[in-house]
Protein backbone atom coordinates (compact mmCIF):
# COMPACT_ATOMS: atom_id res chain seq x y z
CA UNK A 1 0.00 0.00 0.00
CA UNK A 2 2.65 2.45 1.15
CA UNK A 3 5.00 1.51 -1.68
CA UNK A 4 2.24 2.43 -4.14
CA UNK A 5 1.58 5.71 -2.40
CA UNK A 6 -1.81 4.64 -1.02
CA UNK A 7 -1.08 6.30 2.28
CA UNK A 8 -4.61 6.71 3.60
CA UNK A 9 -5.18 3.00 3.18
CA UNK A 10 -1.78 2.16 4.66
CA UNK A 11 -2.55 4.42 7.62
CA UNK A 12 -5.82 2.59 8.26
CA UNK A 13 -4.00 -0.75 8.28
CA UNK A 14 -1.23 0.45 10.59
CA UNK A 15 -3.86 1.88 12.97
CA UNK A 16 -5.49 -1.53 13.10
CA UNK A 17 -2.10 -3.19 13.68
CA UNK A 18 -1.46 -0.72 16.51
CA UNK A 19 -4.75 -1.62 18.16
CA UNK A 20 -3.84 -5.31 17.97
CA UNK A 21 -0.28 -4.82 19.21
CA UNK A 22 -0.13 -1.55 21.13
CA UNK A 23 3.28 -0.13 21.99
CA UNK A 24 5.11 -1.93 19.19
CA UNK A 25 7.78 0.57 18.09
CA UNK A 26 7.88 -0.73 14.52
CA UNK A 27 4.14 -0.24 14.09
CA UNK A 28 4.40 3.17 15.71
CA UNK A 29 7.15 4.04 13.22
CA UNK A 30 4.99 2.94 10.30
CA UNK A 31 2.09 4.96 11.66
CA UNK A 32 4.36 7.99 12.00
CA UNK A 33 5.59 7.62 8.42
CA UNK A 34 2.00 7.35 7.19
CA UNK A 35 0.92 10.43 9.14
CA UNK A 36 3.90 12.28 7.71
CA UNK A 37 3.00 11.20 4.18
CA UNK A 38 -0.57 12.47 4.55
CA UNK A 39 0.64 15.77 6.03
CA UNK A 40 -0.31 15.29 9.70
CA UNK A 41 3.09 16.31 10.98
CA UNK A 42 2.25 16.90 14.67
CA UNK A 43 0.82 13.42 14.96
CA UNK A 44 3.85 12.00 13.12
CA UNK A 45 6.25 13.74 15.52
CA UNK A 46 4.44 12.33 18.54
CA UNK A 47 4.57 8.79 17.15
CA UNK A 48 8.21 8.98 16.03
CA UNK A 49 9.10 10.08 19.55
CA UNK A 50 7.19 7.20 21.13
CA UNK A 51 8.78 4.70 18.75
CA UNK A 52 12.34 5.86 19.40
CA UNK A 53 11.71 5.96 23.14
CA UNK A 54 10.54 2.34 23.07
CA UNK A 55 13.41 1.09 20.88
CA UNK A 56 16.27 3.58 21.22
CA UNK A 57 18.84 1.31 19.57
CA UNK A 58 16.99 0.75 16.33
CA UNK A 59 19.02 2.51 13.63
CA UNK A 60 16.13 2.67 11.13
CA UNK A 61 13.82 4.28 13.67
CA UNK A 62 16.46 6.80 14.66
CA UNK A 63 17.25 7.65 11.06
CA UNK A 64 13.57 8.20 10.26
CA UNK A 65 13.19 10.38 13.33
CA UNK A 66 16.30 12.43 12.50
CA UNK A 67 15.13 13.01 8.96
CA UNK A 68 11.66 13.96 10.09
CA UNK A 69 12.96 16.40 12.70
CA UNK A 70 15.19 18.08 10.16
CA UNK A 71 12.30 18.52 7.75
CA UNK A 72 9.82 19.52 10.44
CA UNK A 73 12.03 22.18 11.99
CA UNK A 74 12.36 23.94 8.66
CA UNK A 75 8.71 23.54 7.79
CA UNK A 76 6.68 24.63 10.80
CA UNK A 77 5.83 28.31 11.23
CA UNK A 78 8.44 30.54 12.83
CA UNK A 79 6.37 31.50 15.89
CA UNK A 80 5.60 27.87 16.60
CA UNK A 81 9.22 26.79 16.34
CA UNK A 82 10.28 29.61 18.67
CA UNK A 83 7.70 28.60 21.29
CA UNK A 84 8.50 24.94 20.92
CA UNK A 85 12.25 25.47 20.71
CA UNK A 86 14.20 22.35 21.42
CA UNK A 87 11.11 20.19 21.85
CA UNK A 88 11.38 18.48 18.50
CA UNK A 89 14.75 17.05 19.36
CA UNK A 90 13.72 16.14 22.90
CA UNK A 91 13.49 12.36 22.75
CA UNK A 92 16.83 11.09 21.40
CA UNK A 93 19.46 13.27 19.80
CA UNK A 94 18.52 13.19 16.12
CA UNK A 95 21.89 14.36 14.82
CA UNK A 96 23.66 11.53 16.58
CA UNK A 97 21.10 9.09 15.29
CA UNK A 98 21.82 9.47 11.64
CA UNK A 99 25.00 8.42 9.94
CA UNK A 100 23.66 9.34 6.53
CA UNK A 101 22.64 12.59 4.87
CA UNK A 102 19.14 13.63 5.96
CA UNK A 103 17.36 13.15 2.67
CA UNK A 104 17.66 11.64 -0.74
CA UNK A 105 19.98 8.66 -0.26
CA UNK B 1 18.12 -55.25 -0.50
CA UNK B 2 18.21 -52.54 2.11
CA UNK B 3 16.59 -53.20 5.42
CA UNK B 4 13.51 -51.30 6.57
CA UNK B 5 15.57 -49.68 9.33
CA UNK B 6 18.01 -48.21 6.77
CA UNK B 7 15.15 -46.85 4.66
CA UNK B 8 13.50 -45.23 7.69
CA UNK B 9 16.84 -43.69 8.68
CA UNK B 10 17.30 -42.30 5.15
CA UNK B 11 13.79 -40.79 5.20
CA UNK B 12 14.54 -39.20 8.56
CA UNK B 13 17.69 -37.65 7.15
CA UNK B 14 15.79 -36.25 4.17
CA UNK B 15 13.20 -34.88 6.61
CA UNK B 16 15.84 -33.22 8.75
CA UNK B 17 17.50 -31.76 5.65
CA UNK B 18 14.21 -30.34 4.44
CA UNK B 19 13.32 -28.86 7.81
CA UNK B 20 16.77 -27.25 8.03
CA UNK B 21 16.29 -25.81 4.55
CA UNK B 22 12.78 -24.50 5.29
CA UNK B 23 13.87 -23.22 8.70
CA UNK B 24 16.76 -21.41 7.10
CA UNK B 25 14.49 -19.81 4.55
CA UNK B 26 11.99 -18.72 7.18
CA UNK B 27 14.65 -17.33 9.48
CA UNK B 28 16.28 -15.45 6.61
CA UNK B 29 12.96 -13.88 5.51
CA UNK B 30 12.61 -11.30 8.27
CA UNK B 31 16.17 -10.11 7.70
CA UNK B 32 15.60 -9.67 3.97
CA UNK B 33 12.10 -8.25 4.13
CA UNK B 34 12.21 -6.47 7.50
CA UNK B 35 12.66 -2.93 6.29
CA UNK B 36 11.75 -1.26 3.03
CA UNK B 37 12.38 2.25 1.86
CA UNK B 38 9.38 4.25 0.78
CA UNK B 39 9.38 7.57 -1.01
CA UNK B 40 6.90 10.39 -0.79
CA UNK B 41 7.05 14.13 -1.05
CA UNK B 42 7.00 16.65 1.78
CA UNK B 43 6.40 20.38 1.53
CA UNK B 44 9.27 22.83 1.90
CA UNK B 45 8.34 26.28 3.06
CA UNK B 46 9.24 29.28 0.90
CA UNK B 47 12.51 30.84 2.04
CA UNK B 48 11.03 34.28 2.15
CA UNK B 49 7.96 34.95 4.25
CA UNK B 50 5.93 37.05 1.82
CA UNK B 51 3.67 38.20 4.66
CA UNK B 52 0.78 39.13 2.36
CA UNK B 53 2.95 40.88 -0.24
CA UNK B 54 1.56 40.26 -3.69
CA UNK B 55 3.49 42.49 -6.07
CA UNK B 56 7.09 42.53 -7.19
CA UNK B 57 9.18 44.63 -9.52
CA UNK B 58 12.44 43.68 -11.19
CA UNK B 59 15.16 46.27 -10.93
CA UNK B 60 17.96 45.74 -13.48
CA UNK B 61 20.46 43.09 -12.48
CA UNK B 62 24.06 44.28 -12.67
CA UNK B 63 26.21 42.26 -15.05
CA UNK B 64 29.63 41.57 -13.57
CA UNK B 65 31.03 39.16 -16.15
CA UNK B 66 34.83 39.19 -16.34
CA UNK B 67 36.83 36.51 -18.13
CA UNK B 68 34.14 35.26 -20.52
CA UNK B 69 32.83 38.75 -21.27
CA UNK B 70 34.34 39.09 -24.73
CA UNK B 71 33.16 35.65 -25.76
CA UNK B 72 29.60 36.48 -24.71
CA UNK B 73 29.57 39.86 -26.46
CA UNK B 74 30.97 38.32 -29.63
CA UNK B 75 28.18 35.79 -29.64
CA UNK B 76 25.55 38.49 -29.20
CA UNK B 77 24.01 37.33 -25.93
CA UNK B 78 22.37 39.99 -23.79
CA UNK B 79 22.81 38.38 -20.36
CA UNK B 80 20.76 40.97 -18.48
CA UNK B 81 17.78 40.97 -20.83
CA UNK B 82 17.69 37.18 -21.13
CA UNK B 83 17.82 36.72 -17.37
CA UNK B 84 15.19 39.31 -16.57
CA UNK B 85 12.78 37.91 -19.15
CA UNK B 86 13.39 34.44 -17.79
CA UNK B 87 12.85 35.61 -14.21
CA UNK B 88 9.62 37.36 -15.16
CA UNK B 89 8.31 34.17 -16.75
CA UNK B 90 9.43 32.09 -13.79
CA UNK B 91 7.68 34.36 -11.28
CA UNK B 92 4.50 34.22 -13.33
CA UNK B 93 4.63 30.46 -13.68
CA UNK B 94 5.76 29.40 -10.21
CA UNK B 95 4.48 32.09 -7.83
CA UNK B 96 1.33 34.07 -7.14
CA UNK B 97 3.18 37.37 -7.35
CA UNK B 98 2.18 40.02 -9.85
CA UNK B 99 5.15 41.52 -11.67
CA UNK B 100 5.11 45.30 -12.08
CA UNK B 101 7.36 46.94 -14.65
CA UNK B 102 10.05 49.05 -12.98
CA UNK B 103 10.66 51.40 -15.90
CA UNK B 104 14.07 53.03 -16.19
CA UNK B 105 16.13 52.74 -13.01
CA UNK B 106 19.10 54.98 -12.37
CA UNK B 107 21.35 53.33 -9.80
CA UNK B 108 23.17 55.68 -7.43
CA UNK B 109 26.07 53.22 -7.32
CA UNK B 110 27.20 50.07 -9.07
CA UNK B 111 28.64 48.58 -5.93
CA UNK B 112 26.32 45.82 -4.76
CA UNK B 113 27.02 46.31 -1.06
CA UNK B 114 26.52 50.06 -1.21
CA UNK B 115 23.32 49.55 -3.15
CA UNK B 116 22.04 46.98 -0.66
CA UNK B 117 22.62 49.42 2.20
CA UNK B 118 20.83 52.27 0.43
CA UNK B 119 17.36 51.81 1.95
CA UNK B 120 16.21 55.25 0.72
CA UNK B 121 16.84 54.25 -2.88
CA UNK B 122 14.83 51.03 -2.62
CA UNK B 123 12.02 52.71 -0.68
CA UNK B 124 11.80 55.37 -3.37
CA UNK B 125 11.70 52.71 -6.08
CA UNK B 126 9.00 50.87 -4.14
CA UNK B 127 6.93 54.04 -3.86
CA UNK B 128 7.36 54.86 -7.52
CA UNK B 129 6.38 51.43 -8.80
CA UNK B 130 3.89 50.55 -6.08
CA UNK B 131 5.54 47.15 -5.70
CA UNK B 132 5.70 45.47 -2.31
CA UNK B 133 8.90 43.65 -3.23
CA UNK B 134 11.90 44.64 -5.33
CA UNK B 135 14.18 42.07 -6.88
CA UNK B 136 17.70 42.98 -7.85
CA UNK B 137 21.23 41.62 -7.75
CA UNK B 138 24.06 40.72 -10.05
CA UNK B 139 24.77 38.27 -12.85
CA UNK B 140 28.04 36.69 -13.82
CA UNK B 141 27.77 34.45 -16.86
CA UNK B 142 30.99 33.05 -18.28
CA UNK B 143 31.71 30.94 -21.33
CA UNK B 144 34.87 28.95 -20.84
CA UNK B 145 36.97 27.12 -23.36
CA UNK B 146 37.57 23.81 -21.59
CA UNK B 147 39.23 22.08 -24.55
CA UNK B 148 42.22 19.92 -23.82
CA UNK B 149 44.06 16.76 -24.66
CA UNK B 150 42.86 13.39 -23.48
CA UNK B 151 44.79 10.13 -23.58
CA UNK B 152 42.98 7.56 -25.65
CA UNK B 153 43.68 3.87 -26.17
CA UNK B 154 43.61 2.41 -29.67
CA UNK B 155 44.47 -0.89 -31.30
CA UNK B 156 46.64 -0.69 -34.39
CA UNK B 157 45.06 -2.38 -37.43
CA UNK B 158 48.54 -3.22 -38.70
CA UNK B 159 50.11 -5.06 -35.79
CA UNK B 160 47.10 -5.55 -33.47
CA UNK B 161 48.93 -3.93 -30.54
CA UNK B 162 47.44 -1.39 -28.18
CA UNK B 163 48.85 2.14 -28.28
CA UNK B 164 47.98 5.35 -26.50
CA UNK B 165 47.46 8.63 -28.29
CA UNK B 166 46.63 12.20 -27.32
CA UNK B 167 43.33 13.45 -28.70
CA UNK B 168 42.13 17.03 -28.63
CA UNK B 169 38.69 17.25 -27.04
CA UNK B 170 36.80 20.46 -27.63
CA UNK B 171 34.57 21.38 -24.75
CA UNK B 172 32.76 24.51 -23.68
CA UNK B 173 31.85 25.33 -20.10
CA UNK B 174 29.03 27.64 -19.02
CA UNK B 175 29.11 29.10 -15.57
CA UNK B 176 26.32 31.19 -14.12
CA UNK B 177 26.69 32.99 -10.82
CA UNK B 178 23.64 34.92 -9.66
CA UNK B 179 23.36 37.10 -6.58
CA UNK B 180 19.72 37.73 -5.81
CA UNK B 181 18.61 40.40 -3.41
CA UNK B 182 15.09 41.20 -2.34
CA UNK B 183 14.05 44.50 -0.80
CA UNK B 184 10.90 45.62 0.95
CA UNK B 185 9.17 48.18 -1.28
CA UNK B 186 7.70 49.97 1.76
CA UNK B 187 10.78 50.29 3.97
CA UNK B 188 13.64 49.73 1.53
CA UNK B 189 15.16 47.13 3.83
CA UNK B 190 16.84 44.06 2.47
CA UNK B 191 14.66 41.03 3.19
CA UNK B 192 16.67 38.30 1.56
CA UNK B 193 19.95 37.68 -0.21
CA UNK B 194 21.23 34.51 -1.83
CA UNK B 195 23.83 33.30 -4.27
CA UNK B 196 23.03 30.70 -6.94
CA UNK B 197 25.74 29.03 -8.98
CA UNK B 198 25.71 26.44 -11.71
CA UNK B 199 28.26 25.02 -14.11
CA UNK B 200 27.57 22.97 -17.24
CA UNK B 201 29.99 21.53 -19.76
CA UNK B 202 29.26 20.45 -23.32
CA UNK B 203 31.25 18.75 -26.07
CA UNK B 204 32.19 21.04 -28.95
CA UNK B 205 33.69 24.46 -29.38
CA UNK B 206 30.78 26.38 -30.79
CA UNK B 207 28.00 25.38 -28.45
CA UNK B 208 25.07 27.81 -28.52
CA UNK B 209 25.66 30.12 -25.54
CA UNK B 210 21.93 30.66 -25.08
CA UNK B 211 21.43 26.92 -24.77
CA UNK B 212 24.23 26.79 -22.20
CA UNK B 213 22.76 29.71 -20.29
CA UNK B 214 19.34 28.13 -20.13
CA UNK B 215 20.78 24.82 -19.01
CA UNK B 216 22.24 26.74 -16.08
CA UNK B 217 18.99 28.57 -15.37
CA UNK B 218 16.85 25.45 -15.54
CA UNK B 219 19.17 23.78 -13.06
CA UNK B 220 18.69 26.72 -10.68
CA UNK B 221 14.96 27.11 -11.25
CA UNK B 222 13.73 25.17 -8.21
CA UNK B 223 16.05 27.05 -5.90
CA UNK B 224 15.05 30.44 -7.29
CA UNK B 225 11.31 29.76 -7.17
CA UNK B 226 11.75 28.21 -3.71
CA UNK B 227 12.44 31.72 -2.38
CA UNK B 228 8.85 32.75 -3.07
CA UNK B 229 6.73 29.65 -3.06
CA UNK B 230 6.37 26.42 -1.20
CA UNK B 231 7.62 23.41 -3.10
CA UNK B 232 7.62 19.69 -2.54
CA UNK B 233 10.70 17.53 -2.29
CA UNK B 234 11.03 13.79 -2.44
CA UNK B 235 12.01 12.12 0.81
CA UNK B 236 12.75 8.56 1.93
CA UNK B 237 11.66 6.77 5.10
CA UNK B 238 12.05 3.23 6.37
CA UNK B 239 8.96 1.09 6.91
CA UNK B 240 8.95 -2.19 8.83
CA UNK B 241 7.29 -4.95 6.92
CA UNK B 242 6.85 -7.67 9.52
Amino acid sequence: MAKRGLWAEALFRFQRADREDPGNPKILNNLAVSYEAVGQFDKALELYRQAVKLDPNNADLKRNYARFVEFYQSFRPKEESEQDDGKAGEAPEPSAASDQPPDGR
Amino acid sequence: MKSLKQQVFRLELVGIGLSVLVGGLVSSLPAAAGVIDVNFSVPVRARLDLGGRETVTLAPFLVVTDEGETAIQQRGVDVQREFEEYLRRLLKRRTKLTVIEAGPVDYPSYDLQQLADNTDFWRFLGERTGAALILSGSLDFDIQDRSGYRTEEYVSPFDGRTYFRQVLVEQTGFEYDIVMEIFDGMTGEQLYSDNFKDFKQFEGESVDPLAGMFENLIALEDRISGIFSQKRVETTRALFTN
